[in-house]
């Protein structure tokens, strides 16, 4: 009975003789909602961290007078980003969290002298998320932080936001890491600028937007896409996810605007290896539904359909062209994942001949895409409100 | 012997030409039949019998009095027990023997709904404190000789009455055996309810869970004793125990088997989700809250972290602050009179939990954690399980308040190895899922269908297993 009593003593007493532990009440964190990384000055990296402010975000928030900022941002600079951090740390009366981060965005500056160095902070430490969003900003990255959130009540939950709506393109830490990592592919990630909210009014609220990607090889930032380009990387990769398609039908077929919406994507890379020459052909396949037409062609008429048809597919290889162009010839870069692709059809010639010369033999090797587009729908009406009026 | 009693009486009178005394408890005796049947015949003895003489005692219980219930016996010890269990006694001058006349009768109560276990679909009689009314509750769902009622007398100076029932062929012989055992066992001054009993029949006395049941509605004993349980009816109590008892009896409630299935199991699996919920809900609230913030989505986060801006205390503090306030208003609507019990603890938790969120003393997530624990708690069938439930949340609250969610699983993991160790009666606790026995599986997570459960459960025992004829689903050419 008296060993019992001891041992049941000794088992209280474990929790309460353990002197440090991990206990961190809601209300003692400060909740890291965004991570922006620039280059500072000498050789210094320039963190700057969004911060939520708990007391202004609530329900009873905007009653109080004044100082009704939902989230702060805080920077400081440091050799490395852990030096940052504890200056950051020095500043706040809360412990920097940094488990809630969702969106990290590296400036042009750094991006360009490679993001290796940065990124095996949030490989290492503990609490940031791998499945946060990587994104590159031209010109600063803090900038973006402190953007007045419209309405979302924080910058980067809009940003979040609008890459979960399918806009840019959605690629995470992990991805980035694995893609620079891995042989045969390259990293990019969706670029973030700041817009105006009404075109054409400079004093109108900015707001961030994603379009266009940034083009790396390796580690370093070598090029940017626009929003176009982008789209046809994504198509290329088979990661499409939503968008738009609009065509101009030319003057001798009767002139207008043809638009129609992507319901589905696939892309299929085929590789003809051998030992002397890699030859590449891109197979893709979309539906899509035509929501706008201003031309001239009855859509009823399947003759038409198969010409409208045609058109997609010369507008649709013309724009992966245009994206394989900018890639391969202009950045050099291999973000459509092609030596990987060779890889898996032989990878015993990858290994022997082109795994370590890849990065000379990608801008040289011929691409050839074929595009089949599939009309699944003319929306409502069937012709087009223009060419009734002109019947009359 | 009875001197200083004032509840005692002694009747005398003449039978013929003989003295005669009647002694009884006053208040045991149904007085009305005393007067019909006892006296009445023996003052008015017939003349010409008279004559002839009182010859023995058993002429008087075969021709005289008119009750059915009527024994004899020589022993001094026998006049005072059956006196005191509200027999009347006849004694004759000069005669060796006593007679003992039962025409008991005295106050008891109706039989009424059972307060503790309410079904909306079922039988609505419950037990009374009564022994033979309980007896008879019983007996009158099931017409078969086979049920066998074993009477048993406990407790040095209560001598309360108690009843063994089982179904002969259907409980196992070892299992009757060792209740017997177990009872004959226990030598205790009285009985007075048969939590009394359970404590000293049970096989682990120092375990939270209740290793025997118990229940006030005689059609639960009886779907009971058809698995092969035996029951244990003791006078003076509206609780029957049942023996032995699982783990997963304390999910199944009476009402399961007369819905339809498809509500029972969608219900019962409800009460697994509930059972959790009020083990662990306010342990991992606060162990995520205080360790894992990072397991929460963003918006979830702040609004907990919005919510509990303004308050003093930690987590850990705070949930248990409003737990042990819960219990109380609890418990305080228990004791409080039946008339204003309910609205005092219902208004209570409303306005203390109200007031309280709005002097920011405690933060309102918190409140809805224990309300919804709260909630989570009376879905349990049984009290006493859910009481056992009850208990253990506390322990998890302090594993979860300093070690986080490794400690709440450290505790899930120990509760399960303590659960698995318990046995009732020589079934393992857990059974039929540890030891897995798969053809028992239809009545735990689900209730199977009535003629798709053909078995009776193997762990309770092997006796005629098959309790309904094969292929028996009912359909349109059947």
């Amino acid at each position: 009975m008296k060993r019992k009593c001891r041992l049941i003593l000794l088992i209280v007493m474990i929790p309460l003789l353990t002197s440090c532990w991990g206990r961190t009440e809601v209300i003692d964190i400060a909740l890291v909602t965004g991570i922006a990384i620039d280059k500072g000055e000498n050789k210094n990296i320039l963190l700057s961290l969004q911060i939520a402010v708990p007391k202004n975000l609530g329900p009873q928030a905007g009653k109080g007078s004044g100082g009704s900022e939902t989230t702060i941002v805080v920077s400081e600079e440091g050799q490395d980003i852990m030096e940052a951090y504890r200056q950051i740390q020095l500043k706040l009366s809360r412990e920097v969290f940094f488990g809630q981060s969702n969106v990290l965005i590296i400036g042009e500056e750094l991006a360009t002298e490679g993001v290796s160095s940065v990124l095996d902070f949030f490989t290492r430490f503990r609490q940031p998320q791998l499945g946060s969003t990587i994104l590159f900003a031209k010109g600063k990255a803090n900038d973006k932080l402190n953007l007045k959130p419209q309405i979302e009540s924080m910058t980067t939950e809009e940003i979040r936001e609008q890459e979960k709506r399918g806009a840019g393109l959605e690629v995470k830490v992990r991805d980035f890491l694995t893609r620079m990592l891995a042989d045969g592919d390259e990293p990019f990630a969706s670029e973030v600028s700041s817009e105006p909210l009404e075109k054409e009014n400079n004093s109108s609220d900015m707001v961030p937007s994603l379009n266009g990607a940034a083009i790396f090889k390796g580690d370093k930032l070598v090029g940017w896409m626009d929003d176009k380009e982008s789209r046809g990387l994504l198509w290329m990769r088979d990661e499409f996810v939503s968008g738009a398609i609009s065509l101009t039908v030319p003057g001798n077929e009767g002139g207008g605007q043809i638009g129609a919406e992507i319901l589905q994507v696939s892309s299929k890379i085929k590789p003809t290896v051998s030992k002397d020459n890699v030859k590449i052909k891109v197979d893709s396949y979309g539906e899509v539904e035509i929501f706008e037409n201003s031309s001239t062609f009855d859509l009823n008429d399947p003759e038409n359909i198969q010409k409208v048809k045609k058109m997609f597919e010369d507008e649709v290889k013309e724009r992966l062209e245009l994206t394989v162009n900018k890639a391969q010839k202009e950045l050099q870069s291999d973000v459509f994942g092609i030596g990987h692709a060779v890889y898996r059809s032989n990878p015993k010639l990858w290994n022997d001949m082109y795994k370590s010369k890849w990065a000379e033999v990608f801008p040289e090797i011929e691409i050839v895409i074929a595009t089949e587009i599939k009309i699944k729908g003319t929306g409502f009406t069937n012709q087009s409100i223009i060419f009734s009026n002109q019947k009359d | 012997m009875f001197e200083k009693s004032s509840d005692i009486v002694y009747r005398e009178l003449h039978i013929g030409n003989k003295k005669g005394m009647l002694i009884f408890l006053d208040g045991l005796v149904n007085q009305q039949l005393m007067d019909s049947d006892v006296l009445k015949p023996l003052l008015n003895w017939d003349e010409q019998e008279l004559n002839a003489g009182i010859t023995s005692i058993k002429q008087l219980l075969e021709r005289v009095v008119t009750t059915a219930d009527v024994t004899s016996s020589q022993k001094l010890q026998d006049v005072t027990d059956h006196i005191l269990s509200g027999n009347t006694v006849l004694l004759i001058d000069k005669m060796p023997d006593a007679l003992f006349i039962s025409i008991k009768g005295w106050e008891k109560r109706a039989i009424e709904q059972p307060e503790s276990e309410v079904v909306v679909r079922g039988p609505r009689d419950g037990f009374t404190e009564n022994l033979r009314t309980n007896t008879s509750l019983i007996r009158r769902r099931l017409k078969t000789p086979r049920l066998k009622m074993e009477q048993k007398k406990v407790g040095r100076l209560s001598k309360t009455d108690l009843v063994i029932t089982y179904i002969e062929g259907i409980a196992e012989d070892s299992l009757v055996q060792e209740i017997h055992e177990r009872i004959d066992r226990i030598d205790i001054d009285a009985i007075l309810e048969s939590g009394y009993i359970e404590e000293l029949i049970d096989d682990n006395p120092f375990s939270v869970f209740p290793l025997v049941g118990h229940t006030e509605r005689p059609d639960k004993v009886v779907g009971s004793l058809l698995e092969g349980s035996v029951g244990i009816i003791i006078d003076n109590t509206p609780f029957c125990l049942i023996a032995p008892q699982t783990f997963f009896q304390l999910i199944q409630s009476p009402e399961d088997y007369y819905q339809r299935y498809i509500t029972s199991s969608f219900i019962r699996m409800l009460r697994y989700l509930f059972l959790i919920i009020s083990l662990l809900l306010p342990s991992l609230y606060v162990a995520v809250t205080t360790f894992h913030q990072e397991m929460l989505p963003t918006s979830l986060l702040l609004s907990l972290a919005v919510a509990r801006e303004a308050t003093p205390f930690p987590a850990l503090i705070e949930a248990l602050i409003m737990e042990v306030a819960f219990e109380g208003l609890r418990e305080a609507g228990v004791r409080l009179p039946r008339a204003v019990g309910s609205a005092v603890s219902i208004v209570g938790a409303l306005v203390i939990g109200q007031a309280a969120v709005d002097a920011g003393i405690v933060s309102s997530p918190m409140v809805i954690i224990v309300a919804t624990t709260g909630i989570a708690s009376f879905i349990i069938p049984g009290y006493e399980q859910a009481n056992t439930i009850r208990i253990l949340r506390f322990p998890m609250m302090f594993l979860a308040g300093f070690m986080g969610l490794y400690g709440v699983f450290l505790g899930v993991i120990t509760l399960q190895i303590y659960i698995l160790r318990l046995r009732s009666f020589g079934v393992p606790y857990f059974s039929p899922v540890a030891p897995l026995d798969t053809t028992n599986l239809k009545d735990i997570f689900v209730r199977a269908p009535w003629w798709a459960m053909n078995k009776r459960p193997g762990y309770l025992g092997k006796n005629k297993a098959n309790r309904i004829k094969h292929n028996s689903r009912p359909g349109p050419n059947q």
